[in-house]
């Protein structure tokens, strides 16, 4: 890379904060769901030009600066997890922003925390909890940034029922525009503290961050507040042993309680769904449905694989889980009599396995924490997985229909022994966000990178899925396809664009020019300023 | 095994990071969140668990050479297995803590030293101590102790003090300390003075394979000879050499293997041993890595990955997943509980999820500030759960903690386990 960008790159950061080693930069190369876009192993095409180790906005801003003034282009990540993280030609310069790990504040009386980038999930949580708060931890995982999912990019979560989706909860923002201008938003650009996202001070939010997020194509974010909710349940949840599946709680939370009803169709699981919704009674839903839910969770493969066999059968199809979480004991009791009104009103029925000690422990630490569950269950049994409508956010009864059209179209793929052999039944999902006017579905599909023509049939499946979808003028989930997009060479939003009621392009372009004059900003996973030829 | 055996193994971490922290759901604070020192310290994404598989497999394929910058990030780390216990709670096929290994391994074989290193190395050559010390003078520390002599003597317990122990003048009145207590539960036990050799642990940790198969032969031959039912160690660095390395390489010790900490519980347990207790202490307990999650009994594989259920990947035979969870915990945690006058707090990483001491891995011997920096992040977190004193059970690691203290003229104090049952 250019001589003189690099020394300048030295002289801001010192020479340890600064890389372009060959070795050390395919450690930044490496990434799952490489195998989607470059050779059949897990480094991309693009190696970055250099990587970068900021500690402060100031060095961010700089080294954008730098790259403004020398043509390069740079992107930034937190934790790095994903195929977003990756550059998306040669030449990039990247952030890696470890170094900004502060946790600055955690605001118990205005109930938000500020986080710089590489503040995970379950740090914060952890505070947040002993303070008598909760977070939206993501189903991505407790180690993904929270910062990162506030501002940059979509992840939904199993508590999305109570305390909303994280674009709604991101507050004050700070933000290193492409071009090295440092913006505020909402009432921190004004000086009035980080309490909101929308002023005193610019209300950029829509454009920020969206419903999925610019993944770095538009800068980089610095700091942001995160909006924390009342937590009835212990400071801790101590629990003895580290294997999800041997994990126990020491003492079960005596405001808590699991539902884990079933139903005769999915149509009658909407509608029970659609009511915990609107009562607001639960802390947190979720959805593992039980191909997944058997191939995942065994303490190593060999017992999944003796789990599929032998647990599946016994496992009802249409289930989900609900946790409730009182501030008190008549609250946790109102809580349950307008359970069972629900599901008597639904005719769903408890399946009481999952909700005696054992399940009961994992699936409550689960569905509060997240913890190595999400990661365990989609990327043990095969090595890789890539969700199908991930990103399928739908009014009611959208559900139903995203649902049973990817079970269909997979079960034939499943039947070539190219995936994991799930039924067709690899759901994840929180499947009510807020109080149940949005509903939202994802397909978790497993496959192992290290045999291409199962990295094909993921690939096919998911153009075959995301087709479909749009012939029922049904929601394409934009994180699905960037990814087959990116495998097929093809811009995102190119390709999703032609299936929507308007050409939305036209606008984000506009903002890309307007933020990003010289273009320095990797729009890879985002939307380039002018049409590709 | 070599580079390419961990070809399958290579592709298989997913870049998540949980390999840079302790589990998710036993984090308490931020503070203390993190796992592995090498990343904490050094940032860079290929100074993690999933960083170094990278590392390795952009070699293995020849996507890049072997430059000054990986070299240093091949050995700056301790090698104590914290991401590799994070990494097998989501999937099993990656072993990063074996790839990191075998990319030192492959160091040695190319060349690539580190001077510090070599030392070490040629200390062991002259001397069977990592340190250069004279060999005869490794039994000295049992002077006037009345051991038998296994060379000559039959005893039904060996007891194997290890190099630390053996010359470390600070630490003398430990291994003394755990011979006596031996004595006194009338346990027939026998030393092989200034013929034990090292364990040859420290050289496997840094590459120096061949090394290690000398002294594992020479002490299956010495155990052999020798009659013994148990071994017993107060080193837990030699311990993990034991139940670890040696069957690791094929090397089998036919005999029961026992850290001092597992002999003592098992000891008072059957009230052969009376802990003494003295004046009243809040402790706190470091669980060494060479005894916890790196002492835990390795067992050989030599199978297959085979599919069933359309891709899922399971190895034939059953393979053992290495999770750390059959290292030794509750014995030192039973012997703190009995000790009268002692108050026993955890801290937030404990266990299979433990700090390092720093120590470890040859960093220790050529990476002096950050095995330093390491130990002062353990020393930390013992004084925030409000303890007079870190215990361990590990020459190693003590000796790490007491010079990070001393160079800061820090007087917090740090006991050896053994010291606690003679009743400081």
């Amino acid at each position: 890379m250019n001589d003189e960008a690099y020394k300048m790159f030295e002289s801001v950061l010192g020479p340890d904060n600064v890389s372009r080693d060959p070795g050390l930069l395919d450690a930044y190369t490496y990434q799952w769901l490489g195998e989607m876009i470059g050779e059949p192993n897990r480094f991309g095409p693009f190696r970055p030009a250099c990587v970068t180790l900021p500690s402060t906005t100031e060095e961010v801003q700089a080294i954008v600066r730098v790259c403004n003034r020398h043509g390069l282009k740079f992107k930034a990540h937190s934790t790095g997890w994903g195929l977003y993280a990756n550059p998306g030609e040669e030449g990039v310069v990247m952030l890696d922003l470890r170094r900004m790990n502060r946790l600055i504040e955690i605001n118990e009386k205005d109930m938000y925390a500020v986080v710089e980038p590489y503040v995970i999930w379950a740090q914060l949580q952890a505070e947040a909890m002993c303070r008598g708060l909760n977070c939206v931890t993501i189903g991505a995982g407790s180690c993904t940034s929270a910062l990162a999912n506030c501002t940059s990019l979509m992840g939904t979560a199993n508590n999305n029922v109570s305390m909303g989706y994280n674009e709604r909860n991101v507050l004050g923002v700070e933000w290193v525009l492409p071009d090295g201008e440092i913006v505020r938003l909402g009432s921190p650009g004004s000086g009035a503290g980080w309490i909101s996202g929308d002023g005193p001070g610019p209300s950029l939010r829509g454009i920020m961050r969206g419903t999925f997020g610019a993944l770095g194509g538009l800068g980089v974010f610095t700091k942001c507040a995160v909006r924390l909710y009342q937590w009835g349940g212990p400071a801790e949840l101590p629990s003895e042993n580290i294997v999800s599946m041997d994990e126990r709680l020491l003492e079960y939370p005596e405001n808590a309680r699991l539902f884990v009803p079933y139903f005769e169709s999915r149509v009658m699981m909407e509608e029970a769904l659609a009511r915990i919704g609107e009562s607001e009674v639960a802390y947190s839903t979720g959805l593992l449905e039980r191909g997944l839910l058997t191939l995942g969770l065994g303490v190593d493969n060999l017992n999944s694989a003796e789990m599929r066999e032998s647990l599946l059968p016994t496992i009802p199809k249409n289930f989900f889980t609900c946790l409730l979480v009182g501030n008190s004991a008549r609250e946790l009791e109102y809580q349950t009599r307008v359970m069972n009104q629900i599901l008597e009103q639904t005719a769903g029925r408890r399946f009481e396995m999952m909700e005696q000690e054992g399940f009961r422990d994992i699936i409550t630490l689960f569905l509060v924490k997240g913890g190595s569950v999400p990661a365990k269950a989609v990327f043990s049994p095969t090595g890789s997985f890539n969700p199908l409508l991930c990103g399928f956010f739908g009014t009611r009864r959208t559900l139903v229909k995203g649902m049973d059209d990817a079970e269909e179209i997979k079960r034939k793929y499943i039947e070539s022994g190219l995936l994991a052999d799930d039924m067709a039944e690899g759901g994840w999902s929180p499947l009510i966000m807020d109080h149940g006017h949005m509903e939202y579905f994802e397909h978790e599909t497993l496959f192992d990178p290290h045999v291409p023509e199962s990295t094909l049939a993921l690939i096919m499946l998911t153009i075959e899925t995301n087709q479909s979808l749009a012939d029922k003028k049904l929601m394409i989930p934009f994180a699905s396809q960037v990814k087959v997009a990116r495998a097929q060479g093809l811009s995102v939003h190119d390709s999703i664009a032609a299936h929507m009621n308007c050409d939305y392009r036209t606008w984000q372009r506009q903002f890309k020019q307007a933020f990003d004059p010289n273009d320095a900003a990797d729009s890879c996973n985002y939307i380039t300023p002018k049409p590709k030829a | 095994m070599a580079l390419q055996d961990y070809e399958k193994s290579m592709n298989y971490c997913i870049r998540c990071s949980h390999c840079k922290w302790i589990p998710f759901n036993k984090i308490k604070t931020k503070r203390f969140s993190a796992n592995c020192p090498a990343i904490s310290r050094y940032n860079f994404h290929s100074y993690s668990g999933g960083g170094r598989v990278a590392i390795a497999q952009s070699l293995f394929l020849g996507r890049s050479e072997m430059t000054d910058e990986i070299r240093e990030t091949i050995y700056r780390c301790q090698l104590c297995g914290s991401c590799q216990v994070a990494c097998h709670l989501i999937g099993e096929i990656c072993e990063p803590l074996e790839i990191a290994r075998e990319l030192r391994i492959k160091c040695v074989e190319d060349g690539e030293l580190l001077p510090e290193h070599m030392l070490m190395i040629d200390g062991m050559r002259k001397e069977d101590n990592p340190f250069g010390e004279p060999k005869a003078r490794r039994g000295d520390w049992a002077e006037g102790l009345s051991l038998k002599n296994i060379n000559t003597d039959k005893a039904d317990v060996i007891f194997h003090a290890g190099c630390r122990f053996s010359y470390d003048a600070d630490l003398r009145s430990i291994v003394r300390g755990a011979a006596t207590l031996l004595l006194k539960a009338g346990v027939n036990v026998g030393i092989a003075g200034k013929e034990e050799a090292c364990c040859g642990g420290r050289a496997f940790d840094v590459g120096y394979r061949g090394q290690m198969e000398n002294y594992a032969d020479d002490i299956i031959s010495r155990i052999k000879a020798a009659g013994a039912t148990k071994l017993v160690t107060p080193c837990a660095d030699c311990y993990s050499a034991f139940m670890q390395f040696y069957p690791m390489i094929r090397k089998e010790l036919d005999i029961e293997i026992l850290h001092t900490t597992e002999y003592f519980a098992r000891l008072i347990k059957e009230g052969k041993l009376k802990p003494r207790g003295g004046s009243s202490l809040r402790v706190t307990y470091h669980d060494p890595c060479h005894l916890g999650r790196l002492g835990e009994p390795y067992i050989p594989w030599n199978g297959t990955w085979k599919k069933v259920w359309g891709q899922l990947n399971i190895p034939d035979p059953p393979k053992q997943v290495r999770r750390g969870t059959g290292g030794v915990y509750e014995p030192p945690r039973e012997i703190l509980r009995s000790i009268p006058g002692i108050e026993f707090v955890e801290m937030e990483r404990i266990r299979e999820y433990s700090w390092c001491c720093g120590a470890g891995g040859g960093v220790r011997e050529a990476y002096e500030d950050f095995s330093e920096w390491t130990a002062l992040e353990r020393i930390a977190e013992a004084k925030a759960v409000g303890a007079d004193a870190l215990v361990t059970t590990c020459g190693w690691c003590e000796r790490n903690f007491k010079d990070a203290l001393g160079k800061r003229n820090d007087d917090f104090k740090v006991y050896d386990i053994t010291e606690l049952l003679m009743g400081v």
